[in-house]
C-alpha cells in the first residue's frame, strides 16, 4: 500500500526564474507530493506486474540503473502533472524537464525540436534538445552514501556481506548527493528514495530537493574514462552543492525512521 | 506468427522441441508484453517508453525462457544466473535427478550443464549509421540488414535467436530463427571490457553465423514488412 498526502510533509516549493524568458516558476510542495504518490504507486504496480512475467524489474535493472529509471518516472509524472512542462523527447537530452511554460519556448519546441523522416515519423533532434534554449528542470535520484563500516554493520546485524536490491537501507546512510555526466544542470530536483520493506522492497522516493545551482561551483570537476574505455565521464554535487540542495527540500515522507536519519544527515527538515 | 519452416529442433541426444510450442509459446509472450503496455499505459506511463532500451532486449529473452520451462516437461530454466544455455535439456530422469542435485550443492555445475539445452538470445537489430531512433519507435527500415546477437560465449550453440521490434509502442518477437551448427569462429573474437568498467564481456555473431541463423529462420510474423526483411514472400 503507497501512502496517501497526508503521509508527506510539505515543505518548500519548487521556485525558479525561467531561462531566457525571465519567468517566475513556482510549484507548490502539494503538487510535488501528487507527483510523488503517482511515482510511488505506479513503481509499486510495476514490480507486481513483472512478477506475473518470473521478472524482479528492480533486481534486473539493478542498483546502477534504478536511480535513472526512479528520476524518469518521476519526470515523467511531473511533466503529466504539471502544466507547461514535458520530458526532454532525446535520449540524451537535457535537462529532463523541458519548461515550455511560455508561448516561446513552446512553439520553438514544437517548431524546431523534431524532425520528420521519411515516414512521416518526428524523431527528436539533439541539437535543439542537448540542451534545450528555453532551460526546465533536471531530475537526478539517489539511495544516498552508506557510512563508511556498513559492510562490517551488515554482516553484524543481517548476516549479509553486500546490500541488494530490495533491502532498505536507510540506517546505513551517511550522506546524500547527486551524480551527473556533465556540470551544465543549474536547476536540480534530487529525489532521495530507498527500498520499502512494508512493500516487498519496491523502491520508494521518500524526499524530494530542489536547488538553483552555479555551474562553475556546485559541479565537482568532470573525471573522465581513458581513451578507448566506455565509461562516460561523471560529476557529483560539490561541497557547496550539496549543501544548497540539503537546504531546500520540498517533500519528505512522514516516517520517523527517515525524519530522524534525514536531519542527522543534514536535511533542513 | 507464420511458420516458414517446420523442422522441429532436435537435439544431440534426441530431445525434440515442435515448432508449434515454440510459436505457441511467442504468441503467450508478445500477449503479455501487449497488456504491459496496456496495464501501465492505464497508469498513464507505458513502462516501455522510460525502460532501459538494453534492459527491454534482456527481458524478452527472460519472458521466452520462463514461458518456454513452465510448459514444457522437458526444458528447465538454468538456476545460475552466469549458466548455459538458457533452457536446460530435463528430457530424461538421469538428467532431472541430477539437476535436482546439482540445485541442492552446486550450482556450478549448470555455468556449463553437461546435457546441453537451448540458449536464447534477443536483438532489436543495429540502428544504421546517422539514423534517429525514439524510444518505442519501430525499428524495421532503421536497421542494418545483418542482424547481431551477442553472447558472452564463443561457444554459444543450440541457439534460439530472436529478432524483436517496437508494434505500436510495445516490444513484440517478430522472428524466430535457430541453428545447432555455430561454432566459436562463428562469432567474432570478445570485447574484454576495460578495468574497472561494469560492462560484461561479449562476443558479436559473425556473417557466417548470421547466414546460418537465418537459413535455421523457424517463426516471423505474418505481415509483409518483416517477412521482406528476410527476402520471404507474405501469405496470399
Amino acid at each position: 500500500m503507497t501512502m496517501s498526502s497526508s503521509g508527506y510533509l510539505e515543505k518548500e516549493p519548487i521556485s525558479y526564474t525561467g531561462k531566457e524568458t525571465g519567468k517566475k516558476i513556482i510549484i507548490s510542495p502539494a503538487d510535488v507530493i501528487k507527483i510523488v504518490i503517482r511515482a510511488n504507486s505506479y513503481l509499486h504496480t510495476l514490480d507486481d506486474l513483472f512478477s506475473e512475467l518470473n521478472f524482479g524489474i528492480y533486481r534486473t535493472l539493478g542498483q546502477r540503473n534504478l536511480s535513472g529509471f526512479i528520476g524518469e518516472v518521476f519526470a515523467s509524472f511531473f511533466a503529466l502533472e504539471i502544466d507547461g512542462f514535458v520530458t526532454n523527447p532525446h535520449a540524451d537530452g537535457r535537462p529532463d524537464l523541458l519548461d515550455v511554460s511560455s508561448k516561446e519556448a513552446l512553439e520553438h519546441f514544437r517548431l524546431k525540436c523534431f524532425d520528420q523522416s521519411d515516414d512521416g515519423v518526428l524523431t527528436p533532434n539533439r541539437s535543439y534538445l542537448a540542451p534545450f534554449k528555453y532551460g526546465g528542470i533536471e531530475s537526478k535520484s539517489t539511495i544516498g552514501n552508506p557510512v563508511s563500516n556498513y559492510r562490517a554493520r551488515l554482516q553484524r546485524e543481517l548476516g549479509k556481506s553486500e546490500f541488494f536490491v530490495g533491502l532498505p537501507r536507510v540506517n546505513y546512510l551517511n550522506s546524500i548527493t547527486f551524480w551527473g555526466h556533465h556540470t551544465g544542470c543549474e536547476n536540480l530536483i534530487g529525489l532521495y528514495y530507498d527500498y520499502c520493506d512494508e512493500l516487498g522492497g519496491t523502491p520508494q522516493i521518500m524526499a524530494v530537493m530542489h536547488a538553483e545551482l552555479v555551474p562553475a561551483e556546485d559541479w565537482s570537476k568532470v573525471s573522465i574514462g581513458k581513451t578507448g574505455s566506455k565509461k562516460t565521464s561523471n560529476t557529483s554535487l560539490s561541497l557547496s552543492g550539496r549543501e544548497k540542495i540539503l537546504k531546500n527540500p520540498v517533500v519528505v515522507r512522514k516516517h520517523p525512521v527517515y525524519l530522524s536519519k534525514l536531519r542527522q544527515i543534514g536535511l533542513k527538515i | 506468427m507464420k511458420e516458414i519452416d517446420r523442422s522441429p529442433i532436435v537435439l544431440a541426444d534426441g530431445f525434440v522441441l515442435e515448432v508449434e510450442f515454440i510459436a505457441q509459446s511467442v504468441e503467450r509472450v508478445n500477449n503479455k508484453f501487449r497488456q504491459l503496455k496496456l496495464k501501465t499505459k492505464k497508469m498513464a506511463l507505458n513502462v516501455f517508453e522510460v525502460i532501459d532500451f538494453r534492459m527491454i532486449s534482456g527481458l524478452i529473452g527472460e519472458a521466452l525462457v520462463s514461458d518456454m520451462s513452465d510448459n514444457h516437461k522437458g526444458l528447465e530454466r538454468n538456476p545460475n544466473i552466469d549458466g548455459y544455455p538458457d533452457l536446460l535439456n530435463a528430457s530424461k530422469p538421469k538428467y532431472r535427478l541430477d539437476i535436482e542435485r546439482w540445485k541442492a550443492g552446486d550450482l556450478k555445475a549448470f555455468i556449463k550443464y553437461p546435457y546441453g539445452g537451448i540458449e536464447i538470445k534477443n536483438t532489436f537489430g543495429t540502428k544504421k549509421a546517422k539514423t534517429n531512433l525514439a524510444q518505442g519507435q519501430t525499428r524495421l527500415g532503421k536497421i542494418n540488414s545483418k542482424l547481431d546477437w551477442k553472447a558472452h560465449h564463443r561457444y554459444t550453440n543450440n541457439l534460439l535467436a530472436l529478432f524483436s521490434d517496437f508494434i505500436d509502442g510495445c516490444p513484440q518477437i517478430v522472428a524466430v530463427m535457430f541453428s545447432d551448427s555455430l561454432s566459436e569462429s562463428d562469432w567474432k573474437e570478445k570485447q574484454n571490457p576495460r578495468e574497472n568498467s561494469t560492462m560484461t564481456s561479449f562476443s558479436v555473431i559473425e556473417q557466417s553465423g548470421w547466414e546460418k541463423l537465418r537459413s535455421g529462420m523457424r517463426l516471423c510474423r505474418d505481415d509483409p514488412r518483416y517477412l521482406s526483411f528476410f527476402g520471404l514472400e507474405a501469405s496470399r
